[in-house]
């Protein structure tokens, strides 16, 4: 059995966050280093598209990952180099905190016969090319990068994150509802986002809170349910039963993906057809 | 989960807005504060004069736009430290340089490379090791950009006095430099007519704090000044007696 050396380069959102994105994979197999990275071919300039797709907040600042693969590839083209300076330099180069951050190095066996560049492939694969507990974008960003793009805050009376209270007869409060989206006045319309990238519990009871909302809003006569939304990554969200329950409500098509490029488009046109 | 049927709908609702987490922008040119990205450095037993060392030398590099990170003075914890710039704001930080990419970097900035070596020599840095930040690909913006001062200037020697004598004897000071042997002979004597044509006054105001900084009183920032108005008129022979390590392989 033979050893190869390695480490990952981590994308983090912020400096200082603990969760981040896999990006590009430097090893060593103790005769010479290996360089993989997202949209990194053989001899071609690296296609920098993969990485702005898994971070399009950081889109125009692509080109320091494509810096940084290019260092690793430096230091993986050193050829005087083995195993132990391997891990001294990618310690030495470790950092912290900021955007960019170098794994500690690990090992793994391979038998002697082994090509280790096919062993490469299948770590690069296994750990940065099908990741997937990473989101493309933080979720309240997600939600403005929708809003937008329905051109939802050029309405009249249009609200974001609105906490509102229903009201008794008798002018005491009923209920108190969140909406991360709200038009108000005589055409109201609502918005509810729920992450679905969060544990599966958390979603449950976001979820199970939206459905609540949803249920009272209509209800109470403060929404029409044609004019109620449920916005999540329904691919991202195992739960179910507790989206049928908001589609029994709202309808199928009030609960848009927010993964979906066209979602933007349904709110859009219910809000340009109450407008004319 | 149960919906009440149509018809026991109230006609109008009554509700109130109880509270707006984010109202819509109104206009995109009010200023707002912001945060910038910096790396903090004080006075330490190696480099006790750290901070006027950084200071100066950022504002030296400035009157010749050699290619060095940007710095000001700052207060931490009662006493004056310095702080170096991000040398790309609000972007995520480069790598280091490494040993291997420096041939690259002296094709691609010759003209950048030649005046990092000139300033070196003109402030005595003897430290330039890798304490740089570069560019190589096409997709990124040209940038390359030196930093750390704190071994140059008042610090060359093991005391002030013997720096500020070092700065005036005409030594070179700088024994070796990361881009020795890939300069530009070309370029640097531009960079060299640039720091030549500085004026006593301006080289002056660049070292007088207009206050103690630290340890670093008056009369230390005047002499330090006189002895790099001798440096600058001095350097081109100063470079001329030791061509041979400045610009030969």
């Amino acid at each position: 059995m033979t050893k190869l050396h390695y480490s990952t380069l981590r994308f983090f959102r912020n400096p200082g966050s603990r969760r981040g994105l896999n990006v590009a994979l430097v090893a060593h197999d103790g005769e010479r280093g290996h360089i993989r990275a997202l949209g990194l071919g053989n001899g071609s300039p690296i296609d920098l598209g993969i990485f702005r797709a898994r971070a399009p907040e950081f889109a125009s600042s692509a080109w320091v990952f494509a810096e940084w693969v290019e260092s690793l590839r430096a230091l993986a083209e050193e050829t005087w180099i083995r195993w132990s300076h391997f891990r001294m330099k990618i310690e030495a180069a470790r950092e912290p905190r900021g955007h960019f951050r170098l794994s500690r190095v690990r090992r793994q066996e391979m038998p002697e016969e082994a090509n280790s560049a096919l062993v490469v492939d299948k770590l690069f694969d296994r750990l940065v090319k099908n990741q997937t507990d990473w989101r493309p974008m933080p979720f309240q960003q997600e939600i403005g990068r929708f809003i937008n793009s329905a051109e939802f805050s050029g309405v009249s009376g249009f609200l974001q994150a609105v906490e509102l209270e229903t009201l008794r007869d008798d002018g005491e409060v009923d209920h108190k509802l969140f909406f991360d989206a709200f038009i108000d006045g005589r055409q109201r319309l609502g918005l509810l986002a729920v992450d679905a990238w969060q544990p599966r519990k958390a979603v449950r009871r976001s979820l199970e809170a939206a459905n609540r909302t949803i249920a009272w809003s209509i209800r109470s006569g403060l929404l029409q349910p044609e004019r109620c939304f449920l916005l999540l990554d329904t691919m991202k969200c195992n739960e179910r039963a507790l989206l049928e329950v908001a589609e029994e409500q709202i309808g199928r098509a009030n609960v848009l993906n927010l993964s979906d490029a066209n979602a933007p488009q349904v709110l859009r046109e219910v809000i340009y057809r109450s407008r004319h | 989960m149960q919906v009440a049927p149509l018809a026991s709908r109230p006609i109008e609702p009554r509700y109130r807005i109880v509270r707006v987490g984010k109202k819509p922008l109104i206009g995109i040119t009010t200023p707002v504060r912001a945060h910038i990205g910096a790396i903090l450095k004080a006075d330490s037993i190696e480099s006790s004069e750290c901070v006027y060392n950084e200071w100066v030398a950022t504002r030296l590099a400035q009157l010749i736009r050699a290619p060095v990170a940007l710095g000001l003075l700052a207060k931490r914890g009662g006493s004056t430290v310095f702080a170096s710039l991000q040398v790309i704001a609000d972007e995520p930080t480069l790598p280091d340089v490494r040993s291997s990419q420096i041939y690259r970097i002296s094709q691609r900035y010759p003209y950048w490379v030649a005046g990092l070596v000139a300033f070196d020599l003109w402030i005595g840095n003897d430290d330039r090791a890798f304490n740089l930040k570069a560019t190589l690909l096409g997709v990124s913006p040209p940038l390359l950009c030196g930093f750390d001062h704190s071994h140059a200037l008042l610090n060359n020697d093991e005391t002030v006095d013997l720096s500020i004598r070092r700065l005036k004897s005409g030594e070179l000071i700088v024994g070796s430099h990361t881009f020795y042997g890939r300069v530009s002979y070309r370029y640097f004597t531009e960079w060299l007519k640039r720091i030549e044509n500085i004026s006593d006054a301006a080289i002056a105001e660049c070292c007088d704090a207009g206050q103690t900084i630290n340890r670093v009183d008056h009369k230390t920032q005047n002499n330090l000044a006189d002895a790099l108005i001798v440096r600058a008129k001095k350097l081109r022979e100063i470079v001329r007696r030791h061509d041979q390590t400045v610009f030969q392989r």
